[in-house]
């Protein structure tokens, strides 16, 4: 009967223990800066980056976090964080220019490609894809990064985007990459095919033979056109002009992002505390309901195989123990229900702010995009008509 | 005659775009002039050279104090607070070797004007360079 009785206490500890037990979440306040290149590397060395609006990720939400993910403020954060990243490639120094580029049309050296899969102000990760223009895949890596309430610090702030070491470690890894795997001879072949492919956009009948596909479908430089070429100068202030496109481009994108921040910022802040709250309640309740389930199972096992009245006694204790805890996680879920609907309706209230804004951007972008498509379509024409020309079609 | 045509393509287009960038300029002076980012201009100095992007870059994100936008609120108000500075507790040493976080962690400290949040980031600054030995 002791030992029964005894069996029965160690459950019922147990029970209280496991349900009082937290697991901590180290959040960090340490802090990578940008790396910069120790070599000064010639201006013609240098190469263009070009990074895409991310994909916002909204396919790959999952369980939970579908009810705490305002997919609208995704749309709006994979507007802002290529920005961000971006500014902090440009930055770096280590990159020649770096664009967030309003489409796939204008070719550059490298691209950056990203999909941002958890947002909460708490937590950042972004999933980053880097090629190159011949086509070539440099590396796919998942960036995650928990940070501390010390980041929304006005001081802080003042100085650095809440999670500005996601995208320090982005560029710190994509210059690594090109330091230890891209040689002058090939960034200057990837220069080159940037420029056979732009001119190829505009005067393909010229230039396309000058790329050739390889076995695994990146581009190789086969022949080039002489450097004076008449054709590949008027390309070449074509593109100066494309640049400027992308340019102007960029104020809008600074702008989108600049009206964004304060609210962003503060939904982000907001959301920390709350998303913090909630992952405690659930991992509390979820405790309390494996305790109390623990509780009363060895409750009711030890007063069906008690053999005498006090050890049956015993066993409804823990029974009735084990149903206050169970009791209590159902109002540890509740309460975590709670942050639930304060977390929908911050994000809703960021989204009502942010969303006229991004459609602002698209509607703008998407115009300008279309007036430039037209003017490049009569210079296309204007180029096909030179090099009909030059062979004496015309 | 086409060159001409090409020419004169290009001087349509410099002028649209130079409108545009007018109109964008203009909506950006609207939004505000607060730095995007933060800043952290300290970190990395630019290299010169960056050629268009260097250009835009400066046009498009206007250093703090800049005349080119408004001031945001949060920004002006930062900037005021930190005229006033707070000498550090005792125990806290010359900070000759702080790295780029102890040193932000020391400037937001001094700068703090309520003293239970500076205490509070005087404490994350001891834990952080390992004073207390929790580093």
């Amino acid at each position: 009967m002791r030992v029964q009785l005894k069996k029965l206490m160690s459950v019922v500890m147990l029970a209280c223990v496991v349900s009082a037990c937290a697991t901590h979440i180290v959040n960090t306040t340490s802090y990578t800066p940008i790396v910069q290149d120790s070599q000064d590397v010639p201006e013609d060395l240098l190469l263009d980056v070009g990074v895409a609006i991310f994909d916002p990720g909204i396919d790959e939400i999952r369980g939970r976090d579908e009810e705490t993910t305002n997919h609208q403020i995704r749309i709006a954060e994979s507007r802002y964080a290529p920005f961000m990243l971006a500014e902090t490639l440009q930055r770096s120094g280590n990159w020649g220019i770096v664009r967030l580029m309003p489409n796939q049309s204008s070719p550059m050296d490298v691209y950056v490609n990203g999909t941002i899969l958890i947002s909460n102000g708490e937590e950042m990760s972004i999933r980053i894809s880097v090629s190159d223009s011949t086509g070539r895949q440099w590396y796919k890596k998942v960036y995650n990064e928990m940070i501390s309430q010390f980041s929304y610090d006005p001081a802080q702030r003042q100085r650095n985007d809440p999670f500005q070491v996601i995208y320090n470690n982005i560029a710190n890894d994509l210059l690594a990459h090109r330091q230890q795997n891209i040689s002058d001879q090939e960034i200057t072949e990837l220069r080159t095919v940037s420029e056979m492919l732009f001119a190829k956009r505009f005067s393909p009948e010229v230039f396309e033979n000058y790329l050739t596909k390889n076995r695994r479908g990146n581009y190789e430089i086969s022949s080039l056109p002489a450097d004076n070429d008449p054709l590949l100068q008027r390309v070449r202030d074509i593109r100066e002009r494309d640049f400027m496109f992308i340019d102007t481009v960029q104020d809008y994108y600074a702008t989108y992002v600049r009206q964004m921040r304060q609210p962003y910022d503060s939904w982000r802040e907001q959301s920390y505390h709350e998303t913090i709250a909630l992952r405690e309640l659930r991992d509390s309740a979820r405790r309390r309901f494996i305790a109390g389930t623990a509780a009363v199972l060895g409750g009711l096992a030890a007063a069906s195989n008690a053999s005498t009245y006090v050890a049956q006694s015993g066993g409804l204790l823990g029974v009735g123990a084990g149903a206050y805890v169970i009791k209590s996680g159902f109002d540890k879920r509740a309460e975590a229900e709670m942050h639930v609907a304060a977390l929908s309706e911050l994000g809703q209230s960021l989204e009502n702010e942010v969303a006229p804004n991004v459609i602002s951007l698209e509607d703008r972008t998407i115009t300008l995009s279309g007036s430039v498509e037209e003017q490049y379509e009569q210079w296309r024409e204007i180029l096909a008509d030179i090099y009909a020309v030059e062979i004496g079609e015309l | 005659m086409l060159d001409e045509r090409l020419r004169r393509g290009y001087e349509d287009f410099d002028g649209f775009i130079l409108s545009e960038r007018e109109r964008a300029q203009a909506q950006s002076n609207a939004a505000g002039g607060s730095q995007i980012g933060g800043g952290a201009n300290n970190e990395v100095a630019s290299k010169a050279g960056d050629g268009v992007g260097a250009a835009s870059q400066q046009q498009t994100l206007p250093a703090p104090g800049s005349t080119s936008g408004v001031p945001s609120a949060s920004q002006s108000a930062s900037s005021s607070r930190a005229v006033e500075t707070f000498s550090p507790p005792e125990d806290i040493p010359s900070g000759r070797d702080d790295d780029v976080v102890a040193r932000q962690l020391r400037e937001a400290a001094m700068n703090e004007a309520d003293p239970e949040l500076r205490e509070a980031l005087w404490d994350e600054y001891r834990n952080y360079t390992g004073i207390g030995g929790e580093r």
